[in-house]
């Protein structure tokens, strides 16, 4: 057991050993420079809207600049993975890494920082399309009347303020008053609860509703004698 | 989930309201300043039409500026640091053309007009002597086996040119006693003579001359090879004309410059300053040594600072009169950048020295004048010790009189439209007055050009500047290698019988000892203000408490560790407390902690080791991170979602110390203490594996925040850190580092993506601490996010949110365009960003330094305590009228009412 895992620690050694004058060998080759390309595209294409837009790459490592054709190079700069970015005060662009093998062979692709193994590609030579401009403002609120009516404490201010005033205007039209009163008579045959409750008890229903009709009469008539 | 996400989206929305600009808000209370910096090449455009200069400077900006004016038209800013610094500017018609790099030569054309880039092409070289242009050819002058080698390209296309010249290499004796002027080289060799060859053709014949110089230097911009050779502090003026050497003798020590006046003739400009505010021109025929005389003048501004001025590029014409004219780009020691018309005057001038600011601090401005006799009437004894204010009934009420005399007068004064004076006894301008909110401050800076600057913090006026040179310079920050200045406010504006005080530790000019400079910061004048101590000062501490004068005394400490007082042999008011000081070697990696004893006296002050830590060598001290020392922490603790309270754990003397350490597997290692000042005990740390530059560290409250590379993910994270005490609170009245319990405090922490790349983080600060706080984070974008440090709080939660308030966590920040509060005005190159308080306490006052200047104020909980600006003060005026009218009327109507009821 033992001289086996000596066996593995020998294996270990010798490929940690090996690797690293390749490690080293690669530190050298590493001196290849490459150029990254690509094209952006401009919401105009003023001129000066080409001299205040930057190309930056891993936050100005290396910077690049447009051409008239809303082109750029940076130039010369070792393999390994960037984020390019391309800065300009009014719109915002997304950013886009750049990985160069050191092979010198490129890859581009989405910027996700959370889980950055995971790949979507895109093209090389890099293309800014999408932009959209910055909005660094906050639109100030207006006073609108709507606004201001429809706010929930004005309406709950103003709908009794409506039923105090408008409700008793309604009272004087004579039609409304005579339908008000046959409301209010309506609301005198209701049956009352009492009887109602003892008339269930006693198991007689059809009489019961007898008696109901009996005792509204009753009521009524009782009513016009007090009203008179 | 959808609904968890949606809430998460709701909440930060909410939050974001917080902070943010309304659009009418942009430039109402912020400014921004562009600078170039300091200038290297320069050239004036010929065309007449255009009015145009071109600049490329130490900045690694090629900018072009008006000519009338002195605004930039447009600016481009090339790389950071050696890969980016301008060799050489190449000015053609319709373009200009820099040469930069070291390693990498980048060649690129920009458009005259507008700024935009034409061309580009690069090339890889080494142990590069020279660059220069000839003839549309670009010539890179380089040192390889033992010869010096010549390679050409063409200029616009990068095409190498066929033939490689070759020359022997002992033609070459050092670049200090060589220089290139116009495809010449000089040298000077041990043979005491003078050598010079032309370098754009193969041929091997050289000028020479018997001349026994020290230092040769050539004149920049000639347009023949021109020198000026340094033999014991005599100069002389050698040029090459029809292939011979000439040498003419320059009487006054000044700068020249040559400019091609007629086919055969040149003209000599020179210019010198004597005196600080004086600048002497002479202009002469090259040739024949003739003075013109429209070009010989003195001329004396007050308002002027001028050190080694300097011509970097000029232009001649003949005017009706029939006398030369020209224009001149001076640039001076002190970094500044002028337009020199001769005959005539300073047509504009820019302090580039601002884009190299050290060390910033924002100072009170005095009361006025009627303030401060209001303030001597009430003798209010506690803000304003320095008062002998008599108790008597009679002269109290003398004075009253006095003062309310004062504000009959001003009152009279404001309202007939007199403009007053400037104070007799401030010397300032009536303007320069406290506001009530405390909002109008002088921003004091230290420029690495050896200047400072009084700014007035509303509109970015240079109120006043002083050259520094004479006085001292700076020493080095070990750290970063940056010059620094370190500058104490002794004392401050609230003390009416004194002017305030500022004093800046400097190097003395001639050996490694301190001086001391001590200056008005609201004038900037300074009466004896410069002290020669003997010794080097490595630390220095103000005290806690005031002397008679109320000055507060500086400790300083020397190399041998024994402190001094500043001001020396001045009592002080009261015995302080003993002092703990701790002294960071960033070279050795030596920590220590002393304890001082300091008498009321101010004399024979002790000094005693209290710890000792050591970090070996790899390892690194890259940043020490302490508590701002005007910052208080409001509220103890904070409320859990059951009710208790989990006490914060707020040590006044822990300090954050940053390392870093190269690791053969994980690359670089950066190692966060914190280290307790008084007693030396390490409280707690943590490791951050394949971490590298940029690295931040942020102290406040009880919280960290370190923003650093990750190499591995290849992302910015920021580290959050925050301590607690637990659910009792240690220490009810004051912290004790050294009795109480040793428990160490409880460290929640968090990391956080960064999406994009950090140049200067800052906290805001408010005076009494209820604000909550914003971290500001100036990013390489050119924007300053403002984010509530809710985002960075390691204690959002995972999961469900339990606590009030708390967002749940996201491994991303958000960076909404909102937060942006410079808008559009991008701020490249952050320096630093410095952050003060107010009197009002949600208002917090920003600056940011760097290329540009930025000032702003951000209100982190919103303006709780002043009417917003948009409030409606119409609307206001409006409705209480109609209220008070209507009440009147109802009440009329009211008792009509009554009446008529009482007649029923």
């Amino acid at each position: 057991m033992i001289c086996d895992s000596y066996k593995v620690c020998i294996v270990l050694l010798s490929i940690v050993l090996v690797s690293l004058p390749n490690a080293n060998g690669q530190s050298e080759s590493n001196r290849e420079l490459y150029d990254i390309e690509g094209t952006v595209m401009l919401p105009n294409l003023t001129t000066s809207w080409l001299a205040e837009t930057v190309i930056q790459l891993k936050g100005g490592e290396a910077v690049g600049f447009l051409r008239k054709n809303g082109s750029f190079l940076i130039s010369k700069v070792p393999s390994g993975s960037y984020i390019v970015e391309v800065v300009n005060p009014n719109y915002v662009y997304e950013p886009i890494r750049v990985e160069i093998n050191s092979k010198g062979k490129y890859r581009a692709r989405k910027v996700n920082y959370i889980q950055s193994s995971h790949v979507h590609q895109m093209p090389y030579p890099l293309e800014f399309v999408n932009y959209m401009p910055a909005k660094y403002f906050y639109t100030r609120e207006q006073w609108k009347v709507t606004d201001f009516l429809f706010n929930s404490m004005v309406l709950t201010m103003v709908l009794p303020l409506l039923a105090i005033l408008v409700l008793p205007k309604l009272m004087n039209d004579p039609e409304t008053k005579k339908e008000m009163e046959q409301l209010t008579n309506l609301k005198h045959d209701m049956p009352e609860m009492s009887e109602m409750i003892t008339s269930f008890f006693t198991g007689n229903t059809p009489t019961a509703e007898k008696q109901k009709e009996k005792t509204k009469a009753i009521k009524s008539s009782k009513k016009s004698n007090k009203n008179n | 989930m959808v609904s968890k996400l949606i809430f998460v989206v709701l909440l930060s929305s909410f939050l974001f309201t917080v902070n943010g600009l309304y659009e009418d808000q942009a430039g109402k209370f912020d400014w921004k300043q562009n600078y170039v910096g300091e200038v290297k090449f320069s050239s004036i455009d010929v065309d007449v039409t255009t009015k145009r200069l071109y600049v490329a400077t130490e900045k690694n900006v090629v900018a072009s500026l008006a000519i009338d004016t002195g605004d930039i038209i447009w600016r481009q800013i090339l790389e950071k640091g050696p890969e980016g610094s301008v060799e050489l500017i190449h000015p053609t018609k319709s373009r200009i053309i820099t040469v930069s790099g070291v390693d990498v030569i980048k060649v690129r054309g920009w458009d005259v007009k507008d700024g935009y880039l034409h061309f580009e092409w690069s090339t890889e070289t080494s142990n590069v002597l020279y660059l220069f242009v000839f003839n549309g050819l670009l010539h890179n002058v380089y040192s390889s086996n033992n010869l010096i080698a010549v390679d050409t390209y063409h200029l616009e296309t990068g095409v190498k040119g066929k033939a490689t010249y070759t020359f022997p290499s002992h033609w070459f004796s050092g670049s200090d006693r060589c220089a290139l002027s116009s495809g010449s080289l000089a040298c000077l060799d041990v043979a005491g003579k003078l050598n010079i060859g032309l370098l754009i053709k193969s041929n091997t014949d050289r000028l020479s001359l018997d001349m026994i110089g020290d230092k040769i230097k050539a004149i920049p911009g000639s347009p023949i090879p021109a020198f000026i050779v340094t033999i014991k502090n005599v100069e002389k003026l050698i040029y090459v004309k029809e292939n011979k050497i000439l040498v003419r003798s320059l009487t006054t020590r000044s700068s020249s410059f040559i400019y091609t006046y007629m086919a055969d003739r040149h003209i000599l400009l020179q210019i010198s300053s004597p005196m600080q505010d004086t600048i002497v021109t002479e202009g002469s025929i090259l040739e024949d040594s003739t003075v013109i005389e429209s070009l010989s003048l003195k001329e004396s501004k007050s308002s002027l600072k001028i050190s080694n001025p300097r011509i970097s590029s000029a232009f001649c014409g003949r005017s009706k009169a029939n006398t030369v004219n020209c224009v001149a780009l001076v640039t001076t020691q002190d970094q500044s950048l002028m337009l020199l018309k001769m005959p005539g005057t300073i047509k504009w001038h820019r302090e580039e020295s601002l884009t190299n600011i050290i060390n910033v601090e924002f100072v009170d401005l005095p009361v006025s004048d009627i303030e401060a006799a209001i303030e001597k009437e009430f003798g209010n004894k506690e803000s304003f010790l320095d008062h002998s204010v008599s108790t008597g009934a009679f002269s109290m009420f003398v004075r009253r009189l006095l003062s309310q005399l004062q504000q009959l007068r001003t009152l009279f004064a404001t309202v007939l439209g007199i403009i007053e004076s400037p104070s007799e006894t401030t010397g300032t301008k009536s303007n320069l007055v406290r506001d009530q909110f405390g909002l109008h401050k002088i921003i004091v800076t230290v420029t690495s050009a050896g200047k400072i600057f009084g700014i007035d913090n509303l509109n970015g006026e240079i109120l006043w500047s002083v050259l520094l040179c004479g006085v001292g310079t700076f020493y080095e920050n070990k750290v970063n290698g940056l010059p620094s200045a370190p500058m104490y406010l002794q004392r401050n504006s609230k003390h009416l019988s004194y002017s305030p005080m500022c004093t800046l530790l400097l190097k003395s000019e001639d050996s490694e000892n301190t001086v001391l400079f001590t200056f008005n910061p609201i004038n900037g004048e300074s009466k004896n203000g410069v002290t020669q101590v003997p010794y080097r000062v490595i630390q220095a501490v103000p005290l806690p408490v005031l002397n008679i004068e109320s000055v507060r005394s500086l400790i300083l400490f020397d190399s041998s560790n024994s402190p001094h007082l500043y001001p020396a042999d001045t009592p002080l008011s009261s015995k302080p407390p003993p002092l703990y000081i701790y002294i960071a070697n960033p070279t050795n990696g030596l920590l220590q902690g002393f304890t001082v004893n300091v008498p009321i006296s101010g004399k024979e002050l002790s000094t005693k080791e209290v710890w000792k830590t050591q970090f070996n060598k790899p390892t690194q001290i890259i940043a020490i991170g302490s508590r701002d020392a005007m910052e208080h922490v409001h509220s103890q603790g904070r409320v859990l979602s059951d009710r208790s309270v989990l006490y914060k754990y707020i040590n006044p003397n822990m300090v954050a110390i940053l390392t870093l350490a190269p690791d053969t597997t994980h690359k670089s290692v950066l190692t966060l203490h914190l280290l307790d000042a008084v007693s030396g005990i390490i409280i707690y740390s943590v490791v951050h594996k394949r971490a590298s530059h940029p690295i931040h560290l942020v102290h406040s409250e009880n919280w960290l925040l370190c923003s650093y590379y990750n190499d591995k993910t290849r992302r910015t994270e920021i580290a959050s850190y925050e301590l607690y005490d637990g659910n009792q609170l240690s220490n009810s009245s004051d912290f004790s580092s050294v009795g109480g319990s040793l428990i160490p405090p409880i460290v929640e922490k968090q990391a956080y993506i960064l999406p994009g790349f950090l140049q200067a983080m800052k906290p805001t600060i408010t005076e009494k601490g209820i604000t909550s706080k914003h971290i500001l984070m100036a990013t390489t974008t050119g924007h300053l996010l403002e984010v509530p440090w809710a985002f960075l709080d390691p204690r959002r939660p995972l999961g469900e949110p339990k606590e009030e308030g708390a967002i749940p966590y996201i491994p991303e920040l958000p960076m909404p365009s909102e937060s942006m509060i410079n808008y559009n005005k991008s701020l490249m190159r952050v320096d630093g960003i410095y952050t003060t308080p107010s009197s009002l306490e949600s208002t917090c006052l920003v600056f940011v330094y760097g290329l540009d200047l930025f000032y702003t104020r951000v209100a982190p909980s919103k303006t709780f305590d002043v009417l917003k600006e948009d409030f409606d003060y119409l609307v206001i005026i409006i409705v209480t009228t109609i209220l008070l009218i209507s009440a009147y009327v109802t009440k009329n109507l009211a008792s009509q009412k009554a009446l008529k009821q009482a007649w029923k």
